[in-house]
């Protein structure tokens, strides 16, 4: 018999989505949350300072240096933008690294909470915290299944272009089935974009034995696609470093027209006559991940040779990195990317839900595998945000003096998430689906109430310098807390769906039992 | 991109009104062959205008076409929402 092309499609939709869908809604939804990694790092910060306008801010910079790193085989300046206002210069000697956050004010140095910030999102979304016990690979492994699930999902649909805007309100299956179609319409470029893109990145990995037919190893083959500066001589004679940055500040300004071009300046063995600066710029001009540089002597300023085009591999790569992180956006853009992940993530949340509410419409009892899949939506839907939540709360709870704090902050996400596990195993499904909802309601409605309640001197000088992201913050947590709420209340009042077990209840509830007898009647 | 945005968003109810099933809900009558075509062409042209309109007046074309895709798909979005809500007002 000629097997049949959709229902193949169809069957390969479902299990490519399903077998790996709670992964890829955590991968998917952490992943979103990177997009506005600095902004929440800077609010999980909250004694940095709006250093984003400070003034000669390189010059200050290197006057600390000059103090600080006497005799370091390496400076590097970290200059604050809007996004980040985290204004870091670092020295190093050998392997023996420090760093100071520096204020607004001349010679002020700030101490931040320790925290692991947005950016812990950002490295839990490829790593699983996994990183070391193969989390890039199973984040690998998704993307794939995810891209699988996407290009089978188009072959589902019988009228892919007739029911292109439909979405039917009314019963939840039908709203739930349109709005997964139409979210995976929307998505197919941005899903695409970044599950490829994530592939890319770790493509080296991915397939090991090209790169050590190659070049002999991962790390040969990207030395050998992106060539770096020549060695430095260590032995050269010794020079001071610049102290005047204005030099090579001209000229940078000749190749970069416009202002706050440079995001990162590194000196190189600064002592030595050997020695040279890379600037490089601000990559919200590129798609590329890596951003323009220019090589300068560390003590006379004068421009040395730049680096060496890389291969045209290398730069596919770097502007599929460069696609997958964004760094190019601007607000709008990122708001946008931004609403997309989210959109994502409830595709695969709605057609998890869907594949439950679909067999569970069809059987008579329910069996082992209906109550897995339940459980597992809870802890990944409901969950997931409900860890986040607590991580946020983390920060502002957990003491400032605590030794440790980012892996405390880290360890009450997990184990936050395992307790919502736990929850949804232990509880009624609809009652885990409300309770877990409400507390996501309760901590997000909280966060901004506690820290106000903390130091209100914090809200007060974010809303008369009108810090759009520290407030931004606050009215996210305050929707969230709303969407939280108003999805749990409607839950509540949503008549209960006859499940397998409950075909024929033998205890009604006094509503429906009330409404049976009227019927009766 | 303003204009980009309007030009793709009216570009894509056109379409959606070129369809049956939609323009049925929307504008309450079935439509003719006629009907049908011109919004197609105004959609297909109001989508290529809007591209065409980027690739003229922004500089850094890479970002722009992230733009255009990314604002693409918020139209998308609306325009399903908006017949949604005509869905709704023809039900009521």
């Amino acid at each position: 018999m000629k097997p049949d092309f959709r229902k193949s499609m169809v069957w390969l939709h479902t299990y490519s989505g399903m077998v790996l869908g709670w992964l890829l809604f955590t991968i998917f939804f952490t992943g979103t949350l990177s997009y506005f990694n600095p902004e929440i790092t800077q609010w999980m910060q909250p004694e940095l300072q709006q250093v984003a306008s400070s003034q000669n801010s390189v010059n200050r910079s290197l006057a600390v240096l000059h103090e600080e790193g006497v005799n370091a085989d390496t400076w590097r300046i970290y200059l604050p933008s809007e996004r980040t206002q985290k204004w870091t210069i670092q020295w190093r000697h050998g392997r023996d690294s420090h760093s100071l956050d520096l204020g607004a004010s001349l010679g002020s140095i700030l101490m931040p909470r320790e925290t692991a910030g947005g950016n812990f999102f950002r490295i839990f979304h490829y790593t699983l915290q996994l990183r070391g016990y193969g989390g890039r690979y199973i984040a690998g492994l998704a993307a794939m299944f995810m891209l699988v699930a996407v290009f089978s999902g188009i072959f589902t649909h019988r009228r892919f272009f007739r029911d292109f805007f439909t979405l039917r309100t009314g019963k939840l299956l039908k709203t739930l089935t349109d709005f997964h179609a139409l979210a995976g319409i929307i998505t197919i470029p941005f899903c695409v974009m970044i599950c490829a893109s994530g592939i890319m990145i770790y493509v080296i990995m991915y397939i090991p034995w090209s790169a050590e037919h190659f070049a002999g190893g991962e790390r040969q083959l990207s030395r050998s696609l992106s060539p770096g500066l020549s060695q430095l001589d260590s032995t050269a004679p010794k020079a001071q470093p610049l102290i005047d940055f204005s030099v090579i500040q001209k000229r940078v300004n000749q190749q970069w027209p416009g202002e706050k071009q440079i995001a990162v300046i590194t000196f190189e063995q600064p002592y030595r006559a050997s020695g040279r600066i890379i600037v490089h710029r601000v990559n919200e001009h590129t798609l590329s991940s890596q951003s323009e540089r220019l090589v300068f002597s560390s003590h006379s300023g004068e421009p040395l040779p730049s680096y060496l085009p890389a291969s045209t591999a290398a730069n596919v790569r770097r502007v599929f990195f460069g696609l997958h992180e964004a760094h190019f956006a601007s607000t709008a853009l990122r708001w946008l990317l931004f609403l997309l992940g989210l959109l994502s993530s409830v595709l695969i949340a709605s057609g998890l839900v869907i594949w439950l509410s679909k067999r569970l419409e069809k059987v008579k009892k329910r069996h082992i595998g209906h109550a897995v899949v339940e459980r597992l939506n809870i802890a990944a839907i409901s969950g997931l945000p409900l860890a986040t939540a607590a991580y946020f709360m983390s920060n502002r709870v957990i003491s400032l003096g605590v030794d440790n704090r980012a892996f405390i902050e880290v360890q009450v996400f997990l184990w936050v998430w395992l307790g919502c596990l736990l929850h949804s195993v232990m509880r009624p499904a609809r009652q885990a689906w409300i309770e877990q909802l409400l507390v996501i309601a309760a901590l997000c409605l909280s966060l901004p109430l506690l820290d106000i309640y903390q130091d209100p001197a914090r809200f007060t000088r974010a809303l008369f310098a009108w810090n759009s992201i520290y407030l931004g913050f606050y009215l996210f947590m305050f929707f969230s807390a709303f969407l939280s709420f108003k999805t749990a209340r409607w839950l509540q009042t949503k008549p209960k769906i006859a499940t397998p077990e409950k075909a024929t209840p033998q205890i009604a509830t006094p509503q429906i039992a009330r409404l049976r007898a009227g019927r009766k009647a | 991109m303003i204009t980009v945005v309007v030009l793709q968003f009216i570009g894509i109810c056109c379409l959606s009104f070129a369809m049956d099933k939609h323009a049925k809900v929307v504008l309450a009558k079935r439509i003719n062959q006629g009907f049908k075509i011109g919004m197609l062409i105004t959609g297909w042209g109001s989508l290529t205008a809007s591209i065409v309109w980027l690739l003229l007046t922004r500089d850094n074309i890479p970002i722009s076409l992230v733009d255009w895709l990314a604002y693409l798909s918020l139209n998308i979005l609306l325009t399903a929402l908006l017949h949604v809500y005509f869905v709704n007002r023809v039900a009521h």
